[in-house]
């Protein structure tokens, strides 16, 4: 069975609620129907409740099953305003609290903050870095992170590592040119997110140029810096570094460059890019020549679990990414 | 509220929001201020509390200077 078909039978035993805030889009509006038809996800859908409605026959799906919240609703607007109001995260005054609740993304958000539902999904039609920050205002970061970023699961034909043909790795999509601390945020929530993706454990290894100091300069101080304070933060996951990829992946160049003790060094799971120049060109060399199909990248770091997609995304990725959401939100709630 | 009220006002908020004590000039960039995000989406909510002025983090990401981040909220504020 495939890591997705796996998650497929997790997400339909424990279905997960989901805010979805672009309900006029064509494309997403079938992802919603297909999800709940299948009894992946409770879906819900904030904004204009007619327009949901029209979008949804002029594309031939049914919205049986699906939760309707219509933006018009002023009672039920003023009733999340006064409940998100009175959560000790809300950082706005009441002014600013109705200011929001009336836009999809804010309310959708406000509604997960709220426990109403499990996630929020969105990103077709708006910008990945308005999803960012929208999460962060109003779901925050999760504790001991200091940054959002990303993490992805190659599937690799051919490749035998610890974990078969799956490498997970991150951050190939939102934070540039890390700082230490961020870098350590990137692999302790890359960890977390790969557990409750696949049930096993992670062993994280913090990629360079240089493994265990064969290297000097800036960049190898910020990855072993990362390191140290990636172990310090999570003491519970195994996070080492810094390696080269060959180091990290092959027991035998492992053995050959690593001269001490190490839960990681030829036998990582999951891969740190050092910034967003390496890990865009590797994402794209693993697929291009390793004929890698990949799932993600997927949004992490936030108190919550908040997904985005593509604007090209078809119906079949979005399908997949609520999937992968649903069984992180899942996890998150056994955590 | 004058210009300089102003200056003040939102002046005090950020070093609340960035937790420093440097001093603040139209002059000072945000890359002096720092660019983390949580500091920025702090500084926007403070800003839009005291003042009622909305001014997006996606905005102040592309200021260089602080005096632009005023001038932006004056605008808000006029209307």
């Amino acid at each position: 069975m495939s890591l997705m078909d796996e998650m497929r039978e997790r997400a339909a035993a424990d279905a997960q609620r989901v805010a979805f805030f672009e309900g006029e889009n064509p494309t997403m509006i079938k992802a919603i129907a297909e999800l709940t038809a299948e009894g992946l996800a409770v879906c819900t859908v904030v904004g204009n409740a007619e327009k949901i409605r029209a979008n949804a026959e002029a594309q031939g799906v049914s919205l049986g099953g699906v939760e309707l919240v219509d933006l018009a609703d002023e009672e039920a607007n003023e009733a999340i305003a006064r409940r998100f109001e009175a959560l000790p995260s809300c950082q706005w005054k009441a002014k600013g609290v109705r200011r929001r609740v009336v836009r999809p993304m804010e309310r959708a958000f406000m509604m997960e903050a709220l426990d109403d539902v499990d996630i929020t999904f969105g990103g077709i039609d708006c910008p990945t870095g308005d999803v960012i920050l929208g999460g962060q205002s109003i779901i925050g970061l999760a504790d001991g992170i200091d940054t959002i970023s990303s993490m992805g699961i190659f599937d690799i034909p051919g490749y035998e590592g610890p974990d078969g043909q799956l490498l997970g790795f991150g951050d190939s999509a939102v934070c540039q040119d890390p700082t230490p601390e961020q870098e350590a945020s990137i692999a302790i929530a890359a960890c977390d997110t790969w557990h409750a993706l696949t049930r096993r454990e992670a062993r994280c290894a913090l990629l360079s140029f240089s493994t265990d100091g064969s290297g000097s300069g800036d960049m190898v101080l910020k990855v072993r810096q990362a390191r140290d304070i990636a172990q310090s933060r999570r003491p519970d996951l195994k996070i080492d570094g810094e390696f080269q990829l060959d180091a990290a992946l092959r027991p035998e160049v492992a053995a050959h460059k690593v001269h001490r003790e190490s839960a990681v060094a030829g036998k990582a799971n999951v891969i740190i890019w050092p910034d967003l120049n390496v890990g865009n060109v590797g994402v794209k060399l693993v697929q291009m020549f390793g004929h890698a199909d990949a799932y993600g990248p997927m949004l992490q770091g936030f108190r919550k679990i908040v997904c985005d997609c593509s604007r090209s995304a078809p119906v079949s990725e979005i399908v997949g990414n609520v999937v992968m959401s649903c069984v992180r939100a899942q996890a998150l709630k056994e955590a | 509220m004058g210009n300089e009220e102003l200056f003040n006002t939102i002046a005090g908020l950020a070093k609340e929001a960035y937790k420093t004590d440097i001093p603040i000039t139209p002059e000072t960039t945000f890359t002096e201020l720092g660019k983390e995000s949580m500091k920025m989406i702090a500084l926007t909510s403070m800003i839009e509390n005291e003042l009622d002025a909305e001014v997006t983090v996606s905005e102040i990401m592309n200021m260089q200077t602080f005096g632009e981040l005023v001038d932006r909220v004056a605008e808000e504020v006029e209307e």
